[in-house]
């Protein structure tokens, strides 16, 4: 396995950790659910939000599915590509595997059981939980994967880099508690799974592009 | 791979193949029996702390043997196996936790809809323990090919588990729900003797096909 590989493989990896955060952040700003995108809450804001706001909802989620995707395989390859991280970049790679059924199942299952009818609006919020589950189930495996990149860039980086992978450390280990936590309650903790989940994947952008350019990691590693 | 790496990742994906036995006996001795208004009204945070528990293990065992699968040498599909079985238990628990309670608590008008949703989390179920069993059946193999006396016992053992919970779950995954208790007791045994077999394979020296391969791709 090449230097070069692992350049190319790790800039796609920061690609694929970037696009989720970029659409995240598009998505609270200009959608936000159906409550802050002013619909209400229960059956007729959930109908009235998928009605009328579907098309921009997809447009992001597939284009986060996309990121999700190139993160996943870039994170498979290095993973088998070098020892040193590898249990990370699996991490990352499933993370990333999750968040992508996560937002399969919103595409596919949300306006469906959304606008089914009232009477069927307890079915949609299992439908919701069982999205959410995989959701934060992702952004404990990717946060895992930012905060075991983070100790491997403290072994060899500089004191900028160590500086970062110190924060990306703690913040990666907090957003899997959170996340572990929030995949046992439903949607009491949407926001805070979210939030730490989103910033933890924000640190790994850059902790996974400099992680794949530090002296030790071009080289393959095999006992 | 140096054997630090194998035995470190080996210890963890027993520990991932040993966690979800531990909480389907939990499971089955504390929340199996009973009533559906009890199960989802008074003890559906037990049984969600119990199936988060399972998660983690197969996360635990989906990330080693994933880890073991990318080593130069022998066992490569068996570790995959191992792994593909923990990412299709996740999903199988995943339906459970998030959608069980919604649909069984929508009311009688959808009982239909909530087999279906037990249906399709047990497919994931079965298909879980069937790769589980594979790869533990391939761990058998190796231990019986490699192993001194006690690797060998362990691995006959291994390979008669791994597969029987193969034919049994395999069969399961067409049968909805009717062979939940069986495919269910062998994959749990081949789990739980898979916890052994993987602690004793990767404790094995390694072989020389091991060292050719990893010599043949180092820089």
């Amino acid at each position: 396995m090449t230097t070069s590989y692992s350049r190319r493989a790790g800039s796609v990896a920061s690609l694929g950790l970037l696009i989720p955060v970029a659409t995240t952040v598009t998505y609270m700003l200009t959608l936000g659910g159906p409550d802050r995108a002013g619909y209400g809450p229960g059956y007729a804001g959930v109908e009235g939000y998928f009605t009328e706001r579907w098309s921009d909802i997809v447009t992001v989620w597939t284009i986060e599915s996309v990121g999700f995707i190139l993160c996943a395989i870039a994170s498979f390859g290095l993973a088998a590509a070098q020892e040193k991280g590898r249990a990370a970049w699996n991490a990352v790679a499933l993370g990333s595997l999750g968040g992508f059924v996560s937002t399969a199942m919103g595409i596919s299952l949300f306006q469906g059981f959304g606008t089914a009818g009232e009477d069927h609006f307890p079915l949609m919020v299992a439908v919701l939980n069982s999205s959410f589950f995989f959701f934060f189930v992702g952004k404990a495996l990717t946060a895992a994967g930012v905060a075991g990149l983070a100790v491997e860039l403290l072994k060899d980086g500089n004191l900028a880099s160590k500086l970062l992978a110190l924060i990306g450390g703690v913040v990666g280990l907090g957003a899997l508690a959170i996340n572990t936590v929030a995949a046992a309650r439903g949607l009491d903790l949407v926001l805070l799974g979210g939030f730490s989940g989103t910033v933890a994947t924000a640190l790994g952008i850059p902790i996974a592009f400099l992680v794949t350019r530090s002296a030790a990691t071009g080289s393959e590693e095999v006992a | 791979m140096d054997s630090g790496y194998r035995k470190r990742a080996g210890l963890m994906a027993s520990v991932g193949l040993a966690i979800p036995v531990a909480t389907t006996l939990i499971y089955m001795s504390a929340l199996s029996a009973l009533s559906t208004d009890s199960y989802y009204n008074e003890r559906w945070s037990d049984v969600v702390s119990v199936w988060l528990t399972e998660v983690i293990g197969f996360a635990i065992g989906m990330i080693a043997a994933l880890g073991l699968a990318s080593q130069p040498g022998s066992e490569k599909a068996s570790w995959n196996a191992v792994a593909c079985g923990g990412l299709f238990g996740i999903v199988s628990t995943a339906i459970g936790i998030g959608l069980f309670k919604g649909f069984g608590t929508a009311g009688d008008q959808f009982d239909d809809l909530t087999h279906a949703i037990v249906n399709l989390s047990f497919f994931f179920y079965f298909l879980s323990k069937t790769l589980i069993g594979a790869g533990v059946a391939g761990v058998g193999v190796e231990l019986l090919r490699r192993g001194a006396l006690f690797g060998k016992a362990v691995g006959l053992l291994a390979g008669l588990t791994g597969l029987a919970a193969v034919v049994v779950n395999v069969a399961a995954m067409a049968t909805g729900t009717e062979l939940v208790m069986p495919g269910g007791v062998t994959g749990t045994l081949a789990g739980a003797i898979g916890a052994v077999a993987v602690l004793v394979v990767t404790r094995l020296p390694r072989s020389v096909i091991d060292k050719k391969e990893g010599a043949g791709t180092s820089v």
